[in-house]
């Protein structure tokens, strides 16, 4: 599966430095067929396909970058790349304890956002007074999830 | 010559065109964001009233330079532009003194209720300019500003405001300690930022008749805030962890969440934080024990004068302490973490550990 992965067509576009230098990956592929509206880049690189998603926050775009383990079809991790939100409430969308809330969920279903305490695999805690900001995370989230699944499953066709 | 005045007409067409687009009285708003932009007023007529933009703007303009702080600190100075509510008010034969209160309800869900001290004494601005322009998406189509009042008067995206009243605040008669009380209630987990910790929802605290007239928090730094009973019970009493005593809501813009609370109460019941007072009250001594006054304790309630007092542990040993002896006694978390106390010069058997109420004698 890795290798095919890795045979998918790319074009001439350019690997973004940002995706380079966060994901610390190297002999990274563009993908840009797989590329829409909101998921602005698709990279697959040894073992994981990265996507560089923008989901609208309270304030304005959050861009964020989604790896996922090809293996195991679980997200490895989530960086936030740029954002706009208020400082004292979306703001904390960059923290660790909140991206770490996405390492190890599955990518076939989808996450769905709970406000007190995750009581479901699937369930994402959102941020505390800032619920339009975690949806906005978790739909970006869910967005390159679901875009994953349609790459692995044309690829293994 | 023939292309030098095409592009001369090109440029007056543009120059025309800038200045219809600017004779609006919101440089940069379209007429219809104007009359789209109004807000409600209820209670003020028996039917609600529509105030929309463009009348707002019919009344006497007000610019001021007012200074924002948030929650962190951080100040932001700049210039509001708007009508004051009681020019609004005037237009309709009213005036905002007239009124004990009233909540200004933005589009998220915020409100706060404005008490009178406020409404007799400080201007309300209904503000639609910042800066020379006009408000930004977050805060259209009215940005309420009091100045010189605390940020959560400063309510963003005006929607409504109703003219509530406030009815008569009934005198305490009992004071629970929260401290003791929350074993008493069910907690749930409560994920809060990156720490999960334990709440107790609050529509647990007191009857649907208690709270009648709504609930009263009182925070450590001195704000006193009034909620209905709908937003109370909508919320939770988060116990332990950061700012606990803390009330919030995963349903409430996070400005209305009270953080370190002193007190709640409503209608003759409080629940008092002992950890909270011992934070902020000066403390007396008795035999090497430093703890709250109890009659500091007593005027910060405005418990109902009585002849004595009783005091129940929660294991439901009681005292009956009489009025006199109240300003010999101090309140204090012991070593053990109950809520305790003991009284100068009077038996060993008025001292109370475990302290989980104090009641008016009956009356």
């Amino acid at each position: 599966m890795l290798f095919a992965f890795m045979q998918l067509g790319c074009n001439h576009k350019a690997i973004s430095k940002e995706v380079l230098e966060v994901s610390g990956a190297e002999n990274v592929t563009r993908l840009t067929e797989y590329e829409t509206a909101g998921i602005k880049e698709v990279y697959t690189t040894e073992g994981e396909l990265i996507q560089v998603v923008e989901e609208k926050g309270f304030k304005d775009n959050i861009r964020m970058m989604v790896s996922i383990n090809l293996a195991g079809d679980t997200l490895t991790a989530i960086n936030i790349l740029d954002h706009k939100e208020t400082h004292d409430y979306g703001g904390y969308v960059t923290e660790d304890w909140f991206l770490n809330r996405f390492k190890g969920k599955t990518t076939t279903e989808a996450l769905k956002l709970v406000k007190l305490m995750a009581a479901a695999d699937n369930e994402i805690v959102a941020i505390t007074g800032a619920t339009k900001t975690s949806q906005a995370v978790i739909n970006g989230v869910n967005a390159a999830s679901e875009n994953y699944m349609k790459i692995k499953g044309e690829v293994i066709r | 010559m023939k292309r030098a005045s095409i592009l001369l007409l090109i440029a007056f067409i543009l120059i025309s065109s800038t200045a219809c687009s600017t004779s609006n009285p919101v440089k940069g708003l379209e007429q219809e964001e104007i009359a789209a932009g109004k807000i409600t007023l209820v209670g003020l007529e028996a039917a609600e009233v529509a105030v929309d933009l463009e009348e707002l703007m019919t009344l006497p303009a007000i610019s001021k330079e007012v200074t924002s702080v948030n929650s962190s600190g951080a100040e932001n100075t700049f210039i509001i532009e708007g009508a004051l509510l009681e020019e609004l008010l005037k237009s309709k034969g009213k005036s905002q003194k007239s009124y004990t209160a009233l909540r200004l309800v933005a589009g998220d869900g915020y409100s706060v209720e404005v008490p009178s001290e406020i409404l007799q004494n400080r201007d309300i601005i209904l503000g639609y300019r910042v800066d020379g322009e006009p408000l930004d998406e977050i805060s259209m189509p009215i940005r309420a500003i009091i100045p010189e009042e605390r940020a959560m008067y400063w309510v963003r995206n005006l929607e409504q405001i109703e003219f509530t009243g406030t009815k008569a605040e009934a005198a305490i008669n009992e004071i629970l300690f929260l401290e003791e009380a929350v074993n008493t209630y069910d907690s749930v987990d409560y994920t809060y930022y990156e720490s999960v910790d334990s709440a107790i929802a609050g529509k647990d605290f007191f009857s649907a008749e208690e709270m009648s007239n709504g609930i009263i928090i009182k925070a450590k730094d001195g704000l006193l805030k009034s909620e209905t009973a709908e937003v109370f019970n909508s919320g939770y009493i988060k116990h332990t962890g950061t700012d606990a005593p803390l009330f919030l809501s995963p349903d409430l813009p996070k400005g209305m969440h009270v953080k370190n609370i002193l007190w709640f109460s409503a209608g003759e019941r409080a629940y008092y934080s002992v950890a909270s007072g011992l934070s902020i009250t000066d403390r007396a001594t008795i035999d090497d024990q430093e703890g709250i006054p109890l009659h500091r304790l007593f005027e910060e309630l405005s418990i109902n004068p009585s002849d004595s007092y009783i005091f129940t542990a929660a294991d439901g040993y009681e005292v009956i302490i009489e009025t006199a002896d109240i300003e010999k006694g101090i309140l204090f978390i012991s070593e053990d973490g109950l809520i305790s106390v003991k009284f100068d010069g009077l038996p060993k058997n008025t001292n109370v550990k475990g302290l989980f109420a104090i009641k008016t004698a009956q009356q």
